[in-house]
């Protein structure tokens, strides 16, 4: 620690110090030196200054002497200042300060001792050489001189550079800055960028400086601050107010601050930033600002920034928000004539900035050191391509494209080889021509000089469908390119096309040329056509068919067919058919021939196609069936060693007649083929004939019939029932015609089961139940069938249905009753008949026997109604009136009450009507005489015999049992009614009792009407009182219904009759209608009388 | 658009005799109707004008206090004051006025080009004005020669001194579109008064 000089000597210097300090004390001596301080600015010199407290200090001078102890030096200077400068040493120094007057007298001495630690390192104050601004990047450019060379060696430097703005010298920032000395005068340099437009206001600048000198012991401090230099903000003229920046170009996102700068007579109204107003920073007098944060992409002219000033003055800006560019992306060149080099890319994202402010694009090429500015409107293409010119003899290029615009800048580049990038032009004047009927000539124009490459063009040859053809040629200036097509199809129309690319290296093919179309020439057919013959069953004649020739193999149009007929080299015949016909008729004239058919067209004649005439005998031809496939028949015939021309298969395409015939040859080997054609359809019986080829002629081998798709019946086959029995049923059928089988026919089956008509029909084949039986007849020779074991006179339903291998046909049914079995019929009538008899002898027996007891019970001689039980029946019915019996008989008095004095009519019989009730019981009745026992009545309750004075007129003239003397009124019409009823009723009434109202009712319709059939058969029954007619209609009590009862009344109610009591209600109740009509009783139906 | 030759040679000083008048009376109408659609033209120039300079220009109730376009006589002369003028005078006014508006009309496109590139029917109006300008300024000239009205000097060419700042260019281009709908209703205005006075 002590190796250090200072350090050991800091407890001397210390102690010397202090003594020092006393020393000074002790002189007294007012001009003393004092308060000794001492500073570096170099580290070389020290400069000590001193107080001397004397008012008297003019005239003095300082005598100073310093020594040093490492190394030991010793110097006096003189002067008169109080300030003296020493060496800088690395110990402490001594040093003696004297004070001499004028005449050099000392006055007083001081030592001090200085210690290193003592002396302060203050840097020179720094002096700023310039600072200038720069507008447009708001940045100040500050440059000083560091003052290297005041040190001998390097030291390590930091400076601070205080900004300041407006006149208020706000600070803005403080930076600190380091730099390195280097024993030499450096100037150095520092830029700062204002967030604000250095126009805005005023901007100062002051630096200072600090060293750090490790090995200096004393306090190291920081300069004074430089002076200040100040950048002035920008003055404007009266009413010509600005805002600043102007017209800047900034990324999306950037914070910006605008100012107004305006006079200071003018006012501020608002500022603001496209549509939106912002708060108004007040910089200074006439200066106001704003601050906008993270600005939005701008339209084309910007977006516009104002401040609105009073009185009546506008000023602004304009800010340009955009992007930089993107780096070209996938840049991409090639050529397409060998003259220029078109490089394409896509700019990426839209920088949305135009003008001089929009993207500019240089492509620049490495080996011919050539640049090409592209001119592209950026708002106008989404792709973008420059053009570069092909230098001969290069072959590489090496492209650099530079995208800038004033935010930055980007690039790409691409490595190309010329002739690996060929995009030819499309081929232009394409022509094809057509002189033959299989080859096709083309020619084709490419621009460009294509000296240096092949070509290899694609031509398209399409018709239905489309082939490609490559052909490869040497390329040309500016040339024109041909090609021959050949292998065509004649008489076809072909759809012609071009492209071409560069062989060797393909890069992209060109576009398609413009097509052609031409037809190829017509050539004669490529072969004969299909023939047959056949002979005509009636005549010589042969008719001969042939099939067209397919498009492929006619190779034109075809106009017509000639068709000879040859025997031996010698035609015989021969005639031309034109199309479309297909067949023709030779006349054979008895002798047989070869035919032969030759197609023509415009190109020629077809080979010919040859046939014989001739018919070979065929014997013991035998028919097969065929098998369906579905789509097709599959046929089979046997071989035949001697058929040495193939098979020849022949049907009516059509099925049915007419025929139009069709056929197919096989080869000799042949023995079996599935046929299939377009005219097959289903369910339709087609027959085959089978021909062999032999070398003189045609030989039937064999029939064959076969259906394409075997379908079920059509119909359902009809059927009888011959015969009938109690047990059994025999059926017979009929055969379905072919063309309804629809396949080959494989049996019928029989459905039968009990069932009467009219039960369901889809219901019996499907309930499956279990009396249903089946029988499956397979056997197609057997007609009818015997059905066995069925039940006697029971209805049996009968179902019949054929089928084929493709299903059941449709049925087709019978209801049947099989017979009755004729013993049980026998035994069922004699058992009835022997029962009846018996129980007639025993019956009669019976009543033999006990006809004394009969005769007692059932036909008394004198008939007692309390004994009577045939009469008692009413009780039943009547039960609540127990008092009533039957007839109560009482004793009767006839004759008795005679009437001797007239009444008015009308009033009488309302009496009569009313009181008969009251008086019932006083006046003993007179209807029956017990005199009249020979009259019985059976059937019902015999009538209430209650009449007072009037009686039924028949009695009168009966004469027998009438013992009632008659009013007068009754008496006129009585025998009227009389004359008109049937005998039996006017014994019956005459005998029997008499309703009471019976004759109050006639009277009293008598008098309105003339008497009719209608109102005498009223007076010929009993006359209930109740309201019958109520009891049938709804609505009882309507007077309608009640006038209707007088006219209907029935007969035979034999309550109402013995309801006495009720029948006749008190007079009262007659007076009030009203009471008629009330409550739904029996009570009530019993008041209801008529009313008049 | 109807742009009329005017073969000064023919004119006559006075519109003395009636072939003249009638020829005079033509004219009259013809740049009358020339007026019509000059008027109605300059009234969609500075709507789409606006439209493409962004606030606060689009704003409906931006009113920016008159600005003196350098070489363009002011048309800020009160109507009453206008016709008061006669019709010499309020020709002469005219001429000096069309004389003018063409070049000003041209820099204006030519700074929206920079400005607006992609705005064409705003391009093609411009162009249109210009054309309707100086087919107005012949048909004047023909009407005052017959008239026996001295045409005003040839505006001195003006050093093209163009606005400095974008908002500058804005702002004197709105200017420019709208003395030109001003000066199309005033022309519009004469030339009503001048075919009454001269019917066909």
């Amino acid at each position: 620690m002590w190796d250090n000089p200072s350090l050991r000597c800091l407890p001397a210097i210390a102690f010397l110090y202090l003594l020092s300090l006393i020393c000074s004390q002790e002189t007294g001596f007012p001009g003393a030196p004092q308060n000794l301080k001492c500073v570096t600015h170099d580290l070389n010199r020290t400069i000590c200054s001193w107080d001397a407290a004397s008012s008297a200090s003019h005239g003095l001078t300082y005598k100073i002497c310093y020594v040093n102890r490492e190394p030991s030096s010793s110097e006096c200077i003189e002067t008169e200042e109080k300030r003296v400068d020493v060496p800088v040493t690395t110990g402490s120094t001594n040093i003696v300060i004297t004070t001499l007057n004028a005449s050099g007298t000392p006055l007083a001495s001081e030592t001090f001792v200085l210690p290193m630690e003592n002396v302060s390192f203050i840097p020179f104050t720094p002096q700023i050489l310039s600072l200038s601004p720069d507008f447009s990047t708001y940045t100040l450019h500050l440059k000083w001189n560091d003052t290297g060379s005041v040190f001998q060696y390097d030291l390590d430097a930091h400076w601070q550079i205080q900004i300041l703005h407006k006149e208020t010298m706000e600070t803005v920032t403080l930076v600190n800055y380091d730099s390195k000395l280097t024993s030499k005068d450096t100037i150095l340099s520092w830029n700062w960028t204002s967030d604000m437009p250095l126009e805005c206001t005023s901007h100062s600048v002051k630096i200072r400086c600090y060293i750090n000198e490790s090995f200096f012991a004393g306090r190291k401090e920081w300069s004074e601050w430089s002076p200040i230099k100040t950048v002035p903000g920008k003055d404007v003229d009266p009413g010509n107010a600005v805002v600043f920046p102007e017209d800047k170009v900034v990324p999306v996102g950037s914070n910006m601050t605008f100012c107004c700068l305006y006079n200071e007579e003018e006012c501020i109204r608002c500022m603001k930033y496209g549509s939106r107003s912002y708060p108004v920073l007040h910089l200074s007098k006439g200066r106001s600002a704003i601050k906008v944060q993270n600005v939005n992409a701008s339209n084309s002219s910007g977006a516009n920034v104002w401040c609105s000033l009073l009185p009546d003055i506008i000023a602004g800006t304009v800010l340009f928000v955009g992007y930089a560019p993107d780096k070209p992306q996938n840049l991409s060149c090639e050529t397409r004539t060998f003259i220029i080099i078109t490089c394409r890319w896509n700019p990426g994202r839209p920088t949305r900035l135009s003008g001089h402010r929009e993207t500019q694009y240089i492509l620049s090429e490495r080996t011919s050191r050539k640049n090409v500015t592209c001119s592209i409107n950026e708002l106008n293409e989404k792709e973008h391509h420059c053009d570069f010119p092909v230098y001969t003899d290069q072959q590489i290029y090496s492209f650099t494209l530079t995208a800038s615009n004033p935010l930055g800048q980007a690039e790409s580049s691409l490595f190309i080889d010329i002739n690996q990038r060929v995009n030819l032009e499309t081929p232009d004047k394409f022509t094809v021509s057509i002189n033959s009927s299989t080859n096709a000539h083309l020619s084709w124009y490419i621009p460009g000089n294509l000296t240096q490459i092949r070509l290899l063009c694609q031509i398209e040859i399409s018709n239905s469908s489309s082939e490609q053809l490559n052909v490869s040629m040497a390329g040309a200036e500016n040339s024109n390119y041909r090609a021959t097509a050949d292998a065509l199809r004649p008489y076809t129309m072909y759809t012609f096309r071009v492209r071409c690319s560069a062989s060797e290296h393909f890069w992209k093919w060109s576009e398609w040329s413009k097509e052609q179309k031409l037809m190829t020439l017509e050539t004669s057919p490529a072969r004969g056509p299909d023939i047959w013959r056949e002979r005509n069953p009636v005549g010589e004649t042969l008719r001969v068919f042939w099939k067209p020739l397919l498009r492929s193999e006619a190779n034109g149009e075809i106009v017509s067919h000639e068709v000879s007929c040859c025997l031996q080299e010698t035609m015989l015949q021969a005639q031309d058919v034109p199309v479309p016909l297909n067949s023709t008729e030779i006349n054979l004239g008895g002798s047989d021939c070869v035919i032969s058919v030759v197609a023509k067209n415009r190109g020629g004649s077809s080979p010919p196609s040859r046939i014989s005439s001739v018919d070979l005998p065929s014997d013991n031809v035998k028919t097969e069936l065929a098998i369906a496939t579905g789509d097709g028949i599959y046929i089979s015939w046997h071989s035949d060693p001697s058929v040495t021309c193939g098979y020849t298969v022949k049907w009516c395409s059509s099925g049915s007649e007419p025929c139009s015939v069709d056929w197919e040859t096989f080869p000799s080997n042949a023995t079996d083929a599935v046929l299939k054609s377009a005219m097959f359809q289903p369910g339709v019986r087609y027959n085959f004939s089978v021909y062999g080829c032999k070398h003189n002629g045609y030989q039937l081998l064999q029939n064959i019939v076969g259906y394409m798709k075997e379908l079920p019946p059509r119909v359902a086959p009809r059927f009888t029932v011959e015969e009938t029995s109690s047990d059994s049923i025999l059926v017979k059928w009929e055969d379905i015609p072919v063309e309804d089988c629809r396949g080959f026919l494989r049996g019928y089956v029989l459905y039968f089961a009990k069932g009467e008509k009219g039960t369901s029909k889809p219901s019996f084949m499907e309930e499956g139940s279990p009396e249903l039986l089946v029988k499956n007849i397979t056997d197609l020779t057997k007609k009818s069938l015997r059905i066995l074991d069925l039940q006697g006179k029971t209805s049996y339903r009968l179902d019949l249905r054929a089928y084929t291998v493709g299903g059941l046909g449709p049925s087709n049914d019978l209801y049947v009753v099989t017979k009755e079995n004729s013993m049980g019929l026998i035994i069922a009538i004699l058992i009835p008949v022997a029962v009846a008899v018996v129980l007639g002898v025993v019956t009669s027996i019976l009543c033999y026997r006990k006809r004394e007891w009969i005769k007692e019970t059932f036909y008394p001689d004198i008939p007692n109604p309390e004994n009577s039980k045939a009469l008692q029946f009413q009780k039943n019915i009547c039960e609540g009136n127990t008092a009533l019996k039957t007839l109560e008989m009482n004793p009767c008095t006839p004759n008795s009450v005679e009437v001797v004095e007239t009444q008015s009519t009308v009033p009488k019989i309302e009496d009569t009507e009313m009181k008969s009730p009251v008086v019932e019981y006083e006046i003993p009745e007179d209807g029956s005489d017990p005199e009249t026992g020979s009259h019985v009545v059976v059937s019902y309750c015999p009538p209430i015999i209650e009449e007072e004075e009037i009686s039924s007129p028949p009695v009168d003239e009966s004469g027998e049992s009438s013992q009632v003397i008659y009013i007068d009124i009754q008496s006129m019409y009585q025998p009227q009614v009389n004359l008109e009823e049937e005998p039996d009723v006017n014994f019956l009434t005459s005998a029997g009792y008499k309703p009471q109202m019976q004759l109050s009712v006639n009277a009293m319709k008598m008098e309105s009407h003339s008497p009719t059939e209608d109102d005498l058969d009223e007076t010929a029954g009993y006359r209930p009182q109740a309201n019958t007619n109520a009891w049938k209609l709804d609505s009882p009590d309507s007077p309608i219904s009640i006038e209707s009862n007088n006219e209907n009344g029935s007969f035979g109610s034999p309550c109402s009759i013995n309801s006495r009591q009720f029948l006749i209600p008190p007079k009262d109740y007659e007076d009030s209608p009203s009471h008629n009509n009330t409550g739904w009783s029996f009570t009530n139906f019993f008041q209801n009388k008529p009313n008049d | 658009m109807e742009v009329l030759t005017v073969d000064r040679a023919n004119l006559l000083s006075s519109a003395s005799n009636s072939s003249s008048q009638q020829e005079l009376a033509t004219k009259v109408e013809q740049t009358h109707r020339l007026t019509i659609l000059l008027k109605h033209c300059s009234e969609q120039l500075l709507a789409e004008y606006v439209r493409h300079q962004g606030e606060p220009f689009s704003s409906p109730d931006f009113q920016p206090p008159p600005m003196a376009v350098p070489g363009l006589p002011s048309p800020s002369v009160s109507p009453e004051a206008w016709l008061a003028l006669g019709d010499g005078e309020q020709l002469r006014h005219l001429a000096m006025a069309y004389a003018t508006l063409p070049r000003l009309l041209a820099s204006v496109q030519q700074q929206q080009n920079e400005l607006n590139p992609s705005a064409s029917e705003l391009h093609q109006q411009l162009e249109a004005a210009v054309r309707q300008c100086r087919g107005l300024a012949g048909n004047l000239e023909g009407i005052m020669g017959a008239l026996g009205v001295s045409s005003p000097p040839p505006p001195s060419p003006s050093p093209s001194s163009l606005p400095t700042s974008a908002f500058l260019a804005k702002l004197s281009g709105y200017h420019v579109c709208r003395q030109h709908r001003d000066w199309a209703r005033r022309s519009h205005d004469t030339l009503v008064l001048l075919s009454a006075k001269y019917p066909l």
